[in-house]
């Protein structure tokens, strides 16, 4: 059970450490000018990695990194206005 | 034991059955590089098995990526009626418009654009089968998949978001919601329904330019080798 222990983020942080640190990655990553960028440079390199260079895993992958970025934030923010 | 001057009969090998796109599209690389070559492939070199099996390649690859554009076009539509934020704003730019329309149909466009690479081959009778029974197969999964998001989106709209359904449903989570958030729900989907309608026409116009594009782009770019193959003759 102490190996399972070391996965749990609040005994190596304060809850208020820990929700910040969320809350900052919502407000910088997932929100704003950075998300549109990184959204944009994921679907472009989608295209490029997963067309031009016939490598398909990795084209899905930056996609879904396109959606994360581009729905995630808004999608937690209707989880936490749900409950 | 074979002995010194002995004459062996080869069969040729059956065609390798293709897995996915790139497997596929490698294959018919392969067919392109021995006709061009000169060296003659028999008729019968595919068999019914090898015709489904580019089929079903291109069946599936149209059918799944069809599906994720399919899940994200109401998310789209979502996005440009203001019911849903993205990137964290619920008051999308124009940028933002046009980023939730390319991402709900970019897998699937990327899907078309990799079949159509497929173009630049179609030259050799057995190129042009395996070619042929790809881009069916793609046709047939993309149409498939219209359908069905067709029917669900419309039944979503006229029998799981009506008032009826919806306060019927919605009370047997009273003891576990909160009346008011249930409310905002019900208001919030009922507002949300009509994004449905305009998911399930949008996606006849996707789904016309998933099946075009690879059309168009196999007859341009195998008319275009053809030139190239008749201009290096000449000079030869």
């Amino acid at each position: 059970m102490d190996f399972l222990e070391f996965f749990n983020p609040l005994r190596h942080f304060s809850q208020a450490e820990y929700v910040s640190f969320w809350q900052y990655l919502f407000s910088t990553i997932l929100s704003g000018f950075w998300a549109r960028l990184i959204a944009s440079v994921s679907i472009i390199f989608s295209f490029w990695f997963g067309v031009y260079r016939r490598r398909p895993a990795l084209g899905a992958l930056l996609f879904g990194v396109a959606v994360f970025v581009s729905y995630f934030g808004s999608l937690i923010r209707i989880f936490f206005w749900w409950f | 034991m074979g002995e010194k001057g002995d004459i062996f009969l080869g069969v040729s090998p059956p065609p390798h059955k293709p897995k996915g796109l790139v497997d596929a599209l490698s294959e018919i690389q392969q067919y392109y590089v021995v006709e061009r070559s000169g060296s003659p492939i028999p008729e019968d070199f595919f068999t019914i098995g090898g015709k489904l099996a580019f089929f079903e390649v291109g069946f599936r690859a149209a059918f799944l990526s069809g599906i994720v554009s399919a899940l994200l076009m109401p998310f789209a539509f979502g996005v440009i009626e203001r019911y849903i934020p993205i990137f964290g704003s619920y008051d999308p730019s124009l940028f933002d418009r046009i980023f939730a329309i390319v991402l709900s149909i970019s897998f699937s466009i990327a899907h078309s654009v990799f079949i159509s690479l497929t173009g630049k081959y179609y030259i050799g009778s057995i190129s042009k089968t395996a070619i042929k029974n790809l881009l069916g197969g793609f046709i047939s999964g993309a149409l498939l998949k219209l359908v069905i998001a067709f029917i669900l989106f419309h039944t979503i709209y006229f029998y799981f978001l009506t008032p009826k359904f919806l306060t019927r449903n919605l009370l047997k989570l009273s003891p576990f919601i909160k009346y008011e958030t249930l409310k905002k729900v019900y208001l919030f989907l009922m507002e949300f329904k009509p994004v449905f309608l305009i998911s399930s026409y949008f996606l006849i116009f996707s789904t016309f330019l998933m099946i075009t594009i690879p059309i168009i782009s196999i007859l341009i770019s195998s008319k275009r080798t053809r030139k190239e193959i008749e201009r290096e003759e000449r000079w030869a």
